[in-house]
């Protein structure tokens, strides 16, 4: 039987790990391409923060989460720092009650999966783990020593290598120009180094879906929403201690060298608000600098009230990035209208977490045609009755 | 410096340019005409009467100047410790150059004290005529004396070109010089040619971080001047016996006092190289495996007397410290050589190096994507090539030596 | 004689004062687009501007640096001067949350094409406008022209005497000496001079401290002082285009080999030919004093 032809495009998180899982079936000859360099998009500026239990991801999705986690790990275990694991442990703190319910199921989750972790309402505990925090009305906080996060560029050239070592290609600095249909199937793609025939093709473009899916005659739901981060530099130049993951719902951090990441959490960007959402051009985005003012009221305004200590920080660097996000902050991943256009989009601030869950589900489904309640649930179906998805 | 001035030299005290000056500004001092600039409005009434060519104004307009009355190429024969720079004998390479184009004559603008030997040594590189003050009153480094002395002889002989090494000095002294004259100087330029139409200097230099190049006209305005950088261009060698070779002094240009007094020089033997600064940077990443492998970057490194740096992989891991991180979240940096071990060339380690000159890549994979911005790339275990580069290295060196 | 005491005491009045008030510093800054992200359109051979991030040259941050750092020892003002479009302000804006006092932009369409003479000229008219200073400082060059050129035409154009590429200000006296060390070739200078005077600075001269966000913020608060050529005592044919004798005919892109050169094989014939290749392409691997001796040798 002739093998399955599958090129997937865009060569970040997803794609890559999609790729590896593909390349896992004898029955498949995969294709990456990437216009770029392998995980230089969105996946570059990811803060890669895989944590066993956060509000980035509701608990429902713990499966997703927790085989993400051990995936990367299982990179490490394989050659450590293939996947670029700082463990630092992370710490989310409980603002509401609400917040708390979840952090407390979140903890349970891990526990049950033999992770140490444990909720906190002592402050004087808190404050030893990170000293610079203002605790004035939070009521704990969830704490685990066996997370921390990953370098998502790292763990992408990673799945690359392996894919390649099961005979797949992937090429770089390969951009698709044009996706060829006959009637409603896709045939294949056209790049600037020549053209390819497939059987499907898979859009795992990010930030660029909304161009990539128009040539295929597609208007996805898709907005960009911005990844404005700072990076902090200690007043003292060195931390003392170990900066570990630290999440509130409305930002988060974590420690890049002596320095300290920091970012607004995607679920509080507002698809409706200009100033977060819109529809841009991702290749006009530079490696560093562009964040808007807002950013930096929003900011002061957040370490004023939890951690004012970080305020003497000086600003080292900044960046900005776009995240793809659906109209619910849940990926799009399966068929659409289009035959053989197969979709793995939209993981918006959740791409690291998500992609290998999205890898192995999405091959599967591509190779038996069996789908997972992940998949059945993500359909772009959910968006048909709301969204004309037909490119003009 | 004056705007105008009278070459005492030249003047006879005929008194011709005192009955032409509208405006009282000229006086006879000593059976020499003495112009009073605060009275002078620099209208040239005394240019024309001048049987002798004794004043001379330098236009402060921008309408341009009368540019064809200015001839040959001049150069500034800097040198140090009683031997000359060796920029200069790359200038005299590029002057002799633009003489084939020209045809006009090669001068050298010398100062110093006890120069005969190095004017002589200029006339044996083919400098036609050496442009000379030879006083004890010229401080090696007092770079405001020698611009202004620069100004006035380059007023007085009205040179078409006007150039001076790539040098700290060379780049103080023409800057200088330029505003005295109020005329173009172009930076650093890698190329000098004579545009064949208008017999132009084309003055070539590279631009945004060397990823462009401009090439840049002076027309109007004289001399046309320029800064040449050190090591692009060849030396020239030792013309033919016969060349003969003028020296001109000008010992009439008085000497002005130095605002800046010299305390001494230190010599610097070992300056530690910091990363950001470094010529030479040799960096390790993944590849090396181990933090005990990392002395081998630092033997290389120390080689060359370049700097050692790292890929976030390395410093994650606990290798080396964060200082020496280079990519897009530590530091960015632009050597003239950077040599790429064991790193596979991520994106945030390309933000922060690959605007490099030259990137050398020592990688076992070829499939690695350093090797897309790499001019060179060396495939096979960096435990075998960095020790073999480091003792083929250390061969070179020491042969030259 | 009687002159002679009145002035001294002119002079004595004058210093005295500067002790009580401590120093006046303009620092001179540009901005320039960040090179690092600048790319080429490789169709067109072109920059393409596009989304490219502008900040200070790095090299003025070094400046700004050492002019906070005077002020906090010897007290008195930092001021900031530019010339560039209205966008500079971002970059002045910078500047204060480094710690620099007030901001003066020098923006107008007729600034437009100036060349390093042009820009020396129209920076010192605005210093002048300032009342001058004790010091000025600049980088050594602009991260984007590469010259360094326009800090000896601004110290031309106002007459003080001026240093070039200083790694340390060693002392500044009361009687307004000042002893600074200047690179060179092979090592440095001590060198000694007299207040006014102009500098540009080297990196080596200090490490900048970075912006703190509460300093952002209240950076943010601060009036950023516009002039544009009507303001200035000036004469208009020596500005922008008009004023620069230079003009830049032809841009195109250095030919760059976009594959390098692959070695592979035997290690030993590998490296010979790869350092046989680099050093023709003249690259020499000479230990750096070496090097710097044969700058002026």
């Amino acid at each position: 039987m002739a093998k399955k032809k599958v090129g997937i495009i865009g060569g970040g998180i997803v794609g890559t790990v999609l790729g590896y899982n593909l390349s896992l079936y004898d029955s498949v000859d995969v294709t990456l391409f990437e216009k770029d360099q392998i995980g230089s998009g969105t996946t570059a500026k990811s803060a890669g923060t895989v944590c066993l239990f956060d509000d980035s991801l509701p608990n429902k999705f713990w499966n997703v989460r927790l085989y993400g986690f051990q995936t990367y790990m299982n990179l490490e275990k394989e050659d450590k720092g293939s996947a670029g694991f700082d463990n630092t442990g992370t710490l989310v703190l409980a603002t509401d009650k609400k917040v708390e319910e979840s952090i407390k199921t979140g903890i349970a989750l891990a526990i049950a999966a033999g992770y140490k972790a444990k909720y906190l309402t002592d402050h004087d505990k808190i404050n030893k783990i990170l000293p610079d925090l203002n605790l004035e009305g939070i009521l704990g906080a969830g704490w685990t020593r066996d997370d921390g996060y990953f370098d998502s560029t790292m763990a992408s050239n990673t799945f690359v290598k392996k894919m390649r070592a099961n005979g797949a290609k992937v090429f770089t600095t390969t951009k698709v120009e044009k996706i060829n249909m006959h009637g409603n199937k896709v045939t294949g793609i056209e790049t600037n180094n020549g053209s390819y025939n497939f059987d499907v093709v898979v859009d795992a473009s990010g930030p660029w879906t909304r161009f990539t899916g128009r040539m295929a005659g597609l208007e996805l739901p898709i907005w960009h929403t911005k990844a404005e981060a700072f990076f902090l530099a200690p007043p003292k130049k060195k931390l003392d201690y170990i900066f570990p993951v630290l999440k509130y719902p409305r930002f988060y951090a974590r420690r890049e060298g002596d320095n300290i990441f920091i970012c607004k959490a995607h679920l509080t960007m507002d698809l409706n608000d200009p100033m977060h959402a819109g529809i841009w051009d991702p290749d006009k985005l530079q490696p560093t600098g562009g964040t808007d003012e807002y950013f930096l009221e929003f900011l002061f305004g957040e370490l004023e009230r939890n951690a004012p200590g970080l305020l003497d920080c000086g600003v080292a660097s900044s960046w900005l990035g776009y995240r793809a996000e659906p109209p619910d902050f849940m990926p799009i991943l399966g068929d659409t209208q289009v035959d053989g256009y197969i979709l793995a989009i939209g993981c918006g601030g959740n791409g690291v977490i998500e992609a290998p869950t999205i890898g192995r589900d999405l091959a599967k489904y591509i190779v038996t045609g069996e789908k997972t309640l992940l998949i059945e649930h993500l359909s772009l179906k959910r968006f048909e009755e709301k969204y004309n998805l037909k490119a003009k | 410096m004056e705007p105008i001035k009278v070459i005492i030299d030249k003047c006879i005290g005929c008194e011709l340019c005192v009955k032409a000056c509208p405006y009282d500004a000229i006086q006879m001092i000593n059976k020499k005409a003495v112009i009073d600039i605060e009275k002078c409005t620099l209208c040239g009434a005394c240019i024309e009467p001048c049987k002798f060519d004794a004043i001379v104004i330098y236009k402060r307009s921008f309408k341009g100047q009368e540019v064809t009355s200015y001839s040959g190429i001049c150069l500034y024969a800097e040198h140090r410790n009683g031997r000359l720079a060796s920029v200069v004998l790359e200038i005299i390479g590029a002057a002799r150059k633009l003489k084939e184009d020209l045809n006009e004559k090669i001068s050298a603008i010398l100062l110093g004290n006890g120069m005969n030997p190095l004017a002589e040594e200029l006339v044996s590189y083919g400098v036609d005529e050496v442009w000379m003050i030879d006083s004890p009153k010229i401080g090696e480094f007092a770079e405001d004396v020698q611009a202004e002395l620069v100004a006035e002889i380059l007023m007085e002989k009205s040179p078409e070109i006007f150039l001076g090494g790539g040098t700290i000095i060379g780049r103080s002294i023409l800057p200088r010089v330029a505003a005295k004259l109020l005329t173009g100087l172009t930076a650093d330029c890698t190329e000098l040619t004579i545009d064949s139409k208008n017999k132009l200097l084309r003055q070539t230099r590279p631009a945004f971080g060397g990823n462009i190049m401009a090439t840049i006209l002076c027309e109007n305005h004289r001399p046309q001047m320029a800064t040449v950088r050190h090591k692009v261009m060849d030396e020239a060698k030792k013309v033919k016996s016969g060349h003969k070779g003028k020296i001109v002094k000008f010992n009439h240009i008085k000497i002005p006092k130095t605002k800046i007094e010299v305390l001494g020089f230190v010599k610097e033997k070992d300056i530690t190289v910091n990363l950001v600064d470094a010529d030479f940077i040799v960096s390790g990443g993944r590849g090396l495996q181990d933090p005990k492998n990392f002395v081998l970057i630092e033997e290389l490194a120390r080689t060359i007397n370049g700097a050692v740096g790292a890929s976030r992989a390395a410093v994650d891991a606990g290798w080396i410290p964060y200082s020496h991180q280079i990519g897009l979240t530590g530091r960015t940096v632009k050597p003239i050589v950077y040599v790429a071990c064991g790193i596979s060339g991520a994106i945030q380690h390309l933000a922060g190096m690959k605007s490099s000159d030259i990137i050398v890549a020592i990688n076992n994979d070829l499939n690695a994507s350093i090797l897309d911005f790499s001019q060179y790339g060396i495939i096979g275990d960096l435990f075998e090539v960095v020790p073999e580069l480091i003792k083929q290295l250390k061969e070179l060196t020491g042969s030259k030596k | 004689m009687v002159i002679l005491f009145l002035l001294k005491n002119i002079f004595y009045i004058e210093f005295k004062r500067k002790e009580e008030l401590g120093l006046k510093i303009i620092v001179c800054i540009k901005q320039v687009p960040d090179t690092t992200s600048v790319k080429m359109n490789p169709e067109t051979n072109t920059l393409i501007r596009d989304g490219v991030v502008s900040i200070i040259n790095p090299f003025d941050t070094y400046a700004i640096e050492e002019g906070v750092r005077l002020k906090e020892k010897y007290g008195g003002e930092i001021i900031a001067i530019s010339m560039g479009p209205p966008q500079v302000e971002e970059s002045l804006r910078d500047a204060l949350s480094l710690g620099v006092d007030n901001t003066y932009l020098l923006t107008d369409i007729a600034f437009a094409g100036a060349d390093t003479l042009a820009t020396g000229y129209t920076l010192a008219a605005g210093i002048k406008k300032l009342g001058g200073a004790d010091i000025i400082i600049l980088g050594r060059q602009a991260m984007d022209g590469d010259t360094g050129q326009v800090g000896p035409s601004v110290g031309e154009n106002l007459g003080i005497p001026h240093i070039t590429n200083v790694r340390k200000i060693e002392q500044i006296d009361e009687d307004g000496t000042i002893i600074v060390e200047r690179l060179l070739e092979g090592g440095y200078l001590r060198l000694k001079t007299k207040l006014p005077v102009l500098l540009t600075v080297v990196k080596e001269i200090n490490e900048p401290r970075l912006p703190t966000i509460k300093a952002k913020m209240l950076a943010r608060k601060k009036e950023i002082v516009s002039w544009d050529s009507n303001s200035l005592d000036i004469e208009t044919g020596r500005i922008g285009l008009t004023g620069s004798p230079t003009q830049v005919i032809k841009i195109f892109t250095p030919p760059k080999t976009t594959k390098g050169k692959i070695y592979q094989g035997n290690v030993k014939t590998s490296v010979t030919s790869f350092l046989k290749d680099i050093q023709n392409a003249g690259i020499q691997f000479i230990k750096k004093e070496d090097r710097m001796k044969n700058g002026t040798n």
